[in-house]
């Protein structure tokens, strides 16, 4: 009998959801084991990806079959590497600390560089356009009050979130700790605006799971051949 | 002359300044210079001969009063007796009669008995009403009262002894003719008291001529002067008890001889106690009492033996026998000796008919002294006072001790004293002491320094010589209570708290409740586990059962959506825009789990891409696993297509670098991503093997889980991706926050959720068919939620 891919898969796939799906009577041995095949199975393969698909090619490979340049330029990773590996022991992590700043250095720019010019002005821009007569045409009064509504709620909303988040207060009289008024007013529209987004992330988060359950669900009948 | 150093600030003043001219303190005391005494007294100096009469002035009223009222009753007493006395044999006249004379204030005039003693006239003293100074009484030695050139003959130190059979009185006691004549009382009975006990005590006694009177000799000479009283003393006679009163101060209307009987019978009533006993403030008779039935014992010449008492102490608690003779006394000799134990008001003991208490008492006292006044010793500095007599005088305490003149009267062995206390001669009676020089008594009865060498005591048995404090050298000063003793040093108590046990038992307890008010108290909180488990299961139970009914049934009742969001329209018109073969990156970043979504949001978008454009498509992801999920939706949903590695499609992996490398391929996607999943060189021989720019591909589309990578890509490629439309294939748990980047126009169309893949299916003619067979469990499972949400 040849016992083939499939239904090796499928039922490993049967028992691990099965296992998974322990969960419902509580932490038990069961699911933990299932967490565990899991971690050691992700762990495993990411720790093979990395090395044969970054430290092996671009590595190890220039190193031992590079041209000089190529060997040079292996050098500076290499190198850095080993720095980096030097934050594991205590004594010497003092010596990494130069390439983790250069990391650190690296990312920060980048991310920022990124988010000024991918998120923050873009958005902006957009917040602005969002009273854009142009897109509305000349004697739609609708198609204007439509728009003055949509950018109003979206300036309203972006300025009131941005209100909530503003936590500079002063002590009053009767000792307590309040923000300003005006502030304070902003902020609580701003905490509607927040609870609806709360409130749709978590409905799509509810979505996204009950799809996946679906999906399981669905696989574990067909593997039975209920489905 | 010398300088003067004022004894307040210490600075040198002249000798003639009579203040101190810096602190106007006084150097010069108050009162004259005194024969043989010019300046005060120090420690170690040797008492200076004092006349007794001069004394007169500073005694204080109330015992002027006392004398006068005596007087008074004396004369009364007198003219209403006229029993005789046979125990004295004559009438003893009252010692202290010459106080009642001096009742007003203003009748300070020496008595004549002190003038008979010193000597010297009975003059009127200056009235001293008022007089806020302490008058020193003179109860001196006999020497004291002699006259000038007699020789005494009986020392302060010396105990009075009992000679036998030597009728002649003492010096001290010769020199007790009155100056002026008036026959001084207390000579007269002095005189009496010597003279045998055969005479009839019918002397009545003048007390206010011969107490006014001052003489060097206050003592009688022959037995026929002793008033009646001290000679009924000589009688042991039963006295009646009765506790005498020394409160009052006035004397009792009553003779000498009365008084004296009536002690005599006091002493009677209450019987004889011991009389072997000498201890001090025994209750038994007084030696001197004693002595008057057995005259021979007396060792000076001419002293009675009332005189010559043994060493008793001043302080006697009395005998039954001696309360008649307390009774006698008249009260104001009661309040001239008010710590006398003759006046105490305890029973008295049995008399013998000679001197009273208060007289033994005193008598003892003076044998007890240790000082002589006069005579210093070698070697031995005599004792004095430390602080200044005259500030530091309490006239009661003057009646606590015997006179030196009754005290020394028979005794042949003058007491010794235990330091070298020179006896006092009598004073000279030419003038009167100012107040506030003490007489010469009084400066004997200095006590003794304490660093001073301190001679051999001499007391009687019963009395205590101080050895040190400011009372050093006296006797029998502190009262006798038996087992008191020189005062200890003080105890040394340890600072330490001492605490018993229980203290520190309790105060444990304290602490722990206190430390129980500020401990923070746990929250009781309920469990729970059950409440929640029992949801957990009901829920998981509802969807199980609703999910796998559904699935298995196969129902179709819910339509899948018609409504085509804007987003989801510009992601398919885009899709069927793409030019045909050409380049489109497929960014697969989302994770294993949510395979089942994401699957079926892709599938249909990418379904509908291939079918139309056939397009090359191009997966990299930046998660390690995202090559995986690219192989799994080729050969899974759109094995259909088929669609060749290397050829259709390139698989180019796991991007390292997170920003960094999504930042350098968007820069060089050839030398960022060289090789694809197999480890081999991903665009040689390749389609896109002349892709040199990322802005060479036609579109970007993300299959994300995540709103942070779709943002990471579109922040990183922005300005690499030209024109190049962003298509998303969100979760629906990351439309939310994808929907921005839509309204920017960074991302083109978006299609999130189970919803967008069903939208898709319907434009892609069904297929894969994901969404419809999920889209009547998913329709359930929501309306379960929404009903589960309004539930509570």
């Amino acid at each position: 009998m040849v016992i083939s891919p499939d239904l090796i898969t499928g039922v490993l796939s049967f028992i691990i959801t099965i296992m998974i799906l322990s969960y419902l009577i509580g932490d038990n041995p069961i699911f933990r084991i299932a967490i565990y095949l899991f971690i050691g199975v992700s762990a495993g393969y990411i720790a093979a990806v990395a090395w044969w698909q970054v430290l092996w090619p671009k590595l190890v490979i220039p190193l031992r079959s590079g041209n000089t340049v190529d060997r040079s330029l292996a050098i500076i990773p290499l190198l850095g590497a080993i720095l980096i590996l030097m934050k594991v022991l205590p004594r010497l992590s003092k010596i990494g600390s130069p390439a983790m700043a250069y990391l650190a250095g690296v990312g920060a720019a980048v991310a920022i560089g990124g988010g000024l010019t991918g998120t923050l002005y873009p958005q902006m821009a957009a917040t602005i356009n969002a009273f854009d007569l142009n897109r509305v045409s000349t004697g739609n009064v609708l198609g204007f009050m439509g728009l003055i509504r949509d950018g109003g709620v979206i300036l309203v909303g972006v300025i009131s979130s941005l209100a909530y988040f503003h936590f500079g207060a002063r002590t009053r009289p009767d000792g307590s700790v309040r923000r300003f008024g005006f502030i304070e007013i902003l902020a609580w529209i701003g905490q509607i605006f927040i609870g609806i987004t709360l409130g749709v992330i978590f409905a799509g988060v509810y979505s996204a799971a009950l799809t996946m359950f679906i999906e399981r669900i669905s696989s574990l009948l067909r593997f039975i051949g209920l489905s | 002359m010398a300088d003067i150093t004022c004894p307040v600030c210490g600075e040198i003043n002249s000798a003639d300044q009579e203040f101190c001219q810096y602190c106007q303190s006084r150097l010069q005391p108050l009162t004259g210079p005194l024969k043989g005494a010019d300046a005060p007294i120090t420690p170690g100096q040797f008492p200076t001969k004092k006349v007794t009469a001069d004394l007169e002035p500073i005694l204080p009223q109330w015992l002027r009063d006392a004398r006068d009222k005596a007087r008074k009753n004396a004369e009364e007493q007198a003219e209403q007796e006229s029993k005789p006395e046979p125990e004295t044999g004559a009438s003893a006249p009252d010692l202290l009669a010459g106080l009642q004379s001096q009742k007003a204030e203003d009748e300070e005039e020496t008595p004549d008995w002190l003038a008979n003693i010193t000597g010297s006239k009975s003059k009127s003293k200056k009235t001293e009403t008022g007089s806020t100074e302490v008058h020193w009484v003179e109860l001196g030695k006999p020497n004291e009262f002699m006259q000038e050139g007699e020789e005494p003959s009986i020392s302060a130190t010396q105990e009075p002894t009992e000679s036998a059979g030597e009728e002649s009185l003492p010096p001290w006691l010769a020199g007790t003719e009155p100056a002026e004549g008036g026959a001084d009382e207390l000579t007269a009975w002095l005189r009496e008291a010597e003279s045998p006990r055969a005479e009839p005590p019918a002397q009545e006694p003048s007390p206010r001529t011969e107490s006014d009177s001052g003489s060097s000799d206050a003592f009688p000479r022959s037995s026929e002067e002793l008033p009646d009283w001290l000679k009924n003393l000589q009688e042991e006679k039963p006295v009646s008890s009765e506790v005498p009163q020394m409160e009052s101060p006035l004397p009792e209307e009553k003779s000498d001889s009365d008084w004296l009987k009536e002690i005599q019978n006091q002493q009677a009533e209450s019987g004889l106690e011991s009389a072997e006993k000498e201890e001090p403030f025994s209750t038994e008779l007084p030696a001197w009492l004693k002595d008057q039935a057995a005259p021979s014992d007396s060792s000076l010449g001419g002293v009675p033996d009332w005189l010559q008492a043994p060493s008793s102490p001043a302080f006697i608690s009395e005998e039954p026998e001696q309360k008649a003779e307390q009774e006698n006394i008249p009260d104001w000799l009661k309040a001239a000796a008010p710590e006398s134990s003759v006046f105490s008001e305890e029973p008295a003991a049995p008399i013998p008919s000679e001197t009273p208490d208060w007289l033994a008492s005193l008598q003892k006292d003076a044998e007890a002294q240790a000082f002589e006044p006069e005579k210093p010793e070698e070697g031995e500095p005599p004792p004095a006072f430390v602080e200044d007599a005259l500030s530091d005088l309490n006239a009661e305490a003057l009646f606590t001790e015997m006179p030196d003149w009754l005290s020394n009267a028979g005794t042949a062995e003058p007491p010794s004293t235990p330091s070298g206390v020179p006896s006092s001669p009598p004073a000279p009676s030419s003038e009167a002491l100012t107040p506030g020089e003490l007489p010469s008594w009084v400066q004997a009865m200095r006590p003794i320094e304490t660093s001073q060498a301190e001679a051999p005591l001499s007391t009687s048995g019963d009395q205590t010589l101080e050895t040190r404090g400011p009372l050093a050298g006296l006797q029998g000063v502190l009262p006798a209570i038996p087992g008191i003793g020189p005062s200890s040093k003080p105890k040394a108590y340890s600072i330490k708290l001492q605490a018993t046990e229980e203290q520190q038992a309790h105060s444990a307890l304290l602490e722990q409740v206190l430390a129980a008010e500020t401990a923070p108290e746990p929250i009781t909180s309920f469990s729970p586990l059950a409440t929640q488990r029992g949801l957990r299961w009901l829920l998981a139970f509802l969807l199980l059962v609703i999910v796998s009914g559904v699935l298995f049934l196969r129902t179709h009742v819910f339509s899948l959506p018609v409504g085509e969001t804007d987003e989801i329209r510009n992601a398919r018109l885009i899709t069927e825009n793409i030019p045909q073969n050409t380049p489109v990156l497929v960014v697969v970043d989302y994770e294993p789990a949510l395979t089942g979504e994401m699957e079926a949001i892709a599938a249909p978008l990418l379904d509908h891409l291939i079918i139309l454009r056939h397009p090359v498509l191009v997966f990299i992801s930046t998660s390690p696993t995202g090559g995986l999920l690219a192989e799994r939706l080729l050969s899974g949903p759109l094995q259909d297509r088929g669609y060749q590695r290397g050829t259709q499609y390139l698989n180019l992996g796991f991007l390292p670098g997170g920003l960094t490398g999504v930042r350098s391929f968007a820069q060089d996607p050839v030398a960022a991503a060289p090789l694809n999943i197999d480890r081999a060189p991903a665009w040689i021989g390749t389609p896109l093997e002349s892709l040199t720019s990322f802005s060479q591909f036609s579109a970007m589309i993300m299959i994300t889980d995540n709103a942070e990578s779709a943002r990471t890509w579109i922040e990183q490629t922005n300005s690499s991706r030209g024109a190049m439309p962003v298509l998303v294939a969100s979760s629906a748990q990351a439309a939310p926050m994808i929907e921005p980047y839509y309204n920017s126009g960074q991302v083109s169309g978006v299609v999130s959720g189970l919803y967008g893949g069903a939208i898709f299916e319907q434009n892609n003619s069904g297929r894969p068919g994901f969404a419809r067979t999920y889209w009547d469990t998913f329709s359930l499972g929501m309306i379960l939620a929404i009903v589960l949400i309004i539930a509570g």
